[in-house]
């Protein structure tokens, strides 16, 4: 009896329709609502956006931790205000005294000068290497 | 473990003074008074003098080879002097080549000490009076030519930076403008006369080139600053590069000056 019943109640709502307008409505909303946009992409962007902003804030914080503007100086890793900086200063010009020590010493030695130059050569490679075919010349002759 | 501790240090000592020793002994000797063992037997003196011989040749083959290509590398328009004294001081680097080559070969035919001393006198003859003056002509032109220039280069870089980075300073209002008016100016009139001095030198040489015997004309421009009686290309050359080492200590400076005026020192 139990069971007559409610399959008599389910057959009633095949008949159950929705009002004329409300169905015209609907239907006119869901054919002209905006594509929304796919969740995926959605999802990704987000993600990014928010990458973005930790990433900004981790590099504030090892910014002001590293000293801020006052180390940009300092440091030789930085780019800004290259041309000032002491130690890149430095650097280049004691390659650069080395390098011309190192050519006036060749002419100097190879014009028969005093060598004033070569004075200034600490490291073995910066030798002057036509000295150093003559001294083996003559360790040569005399062994 | 106190024992093993001693153990190490020992053994760290001992392994120092293998390391060091040969190194500092090496280093105290007199490269050219090496004396000859008494109990050395011809045959190794012999086999010593050849490889000390070979090394020699060897080394100054590396140099002509090094010397010609800094040679070649420098680029001259077509029918220039100095492109026809470049190609003459080239052909002049294979001329040494051809030399060293001969010797080499005739060293391998050595069989005597004396044949061995004999072709090491000719070599110690051959770079005294070819060798020498023609090499002492190529490296003037290298200096004129090419590491001049090349340090102007990096020193026109460095200015240019430092010009552009106080500009920003005072841009950012962080110096006072025209604090470093004086330093600039200072620096661009050096790097200016370093120019000069290489271009001199340049002129110099090849008009030392075209005639021989010629009188310098820029001996007149130089009579403020007589450091030597005779003005060559090498000695303006010289001048230009001194230029150059006063230009970088003024622009130390200037660093000095701009982190001492910022306050981050």
């Amino acid at each position: 009896m139990k069971e007559e019943h409610i399959i008599k109640q389910l057959s009633t709502l095949k008949s159950i329709q929705p009002d004329a307008d409300f169905a015209r409505s609907a239907r006119t909303t869901i054919l002209y609502r905006s594509e929304p946009t796919p969740v995926r992409f959605f999802g990704l962007t987000q993600s990014l956006t928010n990458s973005l902003s930790i990433g900004l804030v981790v590099m504030l914080f090892i910014f002001v931790a590293i000293g801020g503007v006052a180390t940009m100086f300092r440091t030789p890793i930085s780019p800004t205000f290259h041309g000032v900086d002491a130690q890149s200063l430095a650097t280049e010009a004691g390659s650069i005294n080395q390098t011309i020590d190192a050519h006036l010493s060749e002419a100097a030695y190879i014009s028969g000068e005093e060598n004033k130059f070569s004075m200034a050569l600490t490291t073995e490679s910066d030798t002057n290497t036509d000295e150093e075919i003559d001294l083996l010349l003559t360790q040569a002759k005399g062994y | 473990m106190n024992q093993s501790f001693k153990q190490i240090l020992i053994a760290s000592l001992f392994a120092l003074v293998v390391i060091i020793s040969p190194a500092s002994y090496a280093q105290s000797l007199d490269f050219a008074q090496l004396t000859v063992d008494e109990d050395v037997t011809p045959e190794e003196r012999l086999a010593k003098k050849i490889e000390l011989t070979v090394d020699a040749l060897e080394k100054a083959e590396e140099r002509v080879v090094e010397m010609r290509a800094q040679l070649e590398a420098l680029e001259f328009e077509d029918e220039t002097p100095e492109l026809q004294l470049r190609d003459n001081l080239v052909t002049r680097t294979n001329e040494y080549s051809t030399f060293y080559n001969e010797k080499l070969t005739a060293l391998t035919l050595a069989l005597t000490i004396e044949e061995v001393d004999l072709i090491i006198d000719e070599i110690i003859t051959y770079r005294e009076t070819i060798y020498a003056p023609g090499a002492k002509e190529i490296i003037e032109f290298n200096l004129v030519y090419s590491y001049t220039p090349s340090v102007l280069t990096l020193a026109d870089q460095r200015m240019e930076n430092i010009l552009k980075d106080v500009a920003r300073l005072e841009g950012l209002e962080l110096i006072e403008p025209s604090t470093f008016v004086s330093r600039t100016d200072e620096a661009q009139a050096i790097l200016q006369k370093a120019h000069d001095l290489q271009t001199q030198a340049a002129t110099l040489l090849i008009e030392n080139f075209v005639t021989p015997t010629a009188t310098s004309t820029l001996a007149i421009e130089f009579t403020e600053v007589p450091l030597e009686p005779e003005i060559t290309p090498r000695l303006l050359a010289e001048q230009s590069l001194a230029e150059i080492k006063s230009l970088y200590e003024l622009f130390i400076e200037t660093g000095e000056k701009v982190t001492e005026t910022l306050g981050i020192n």
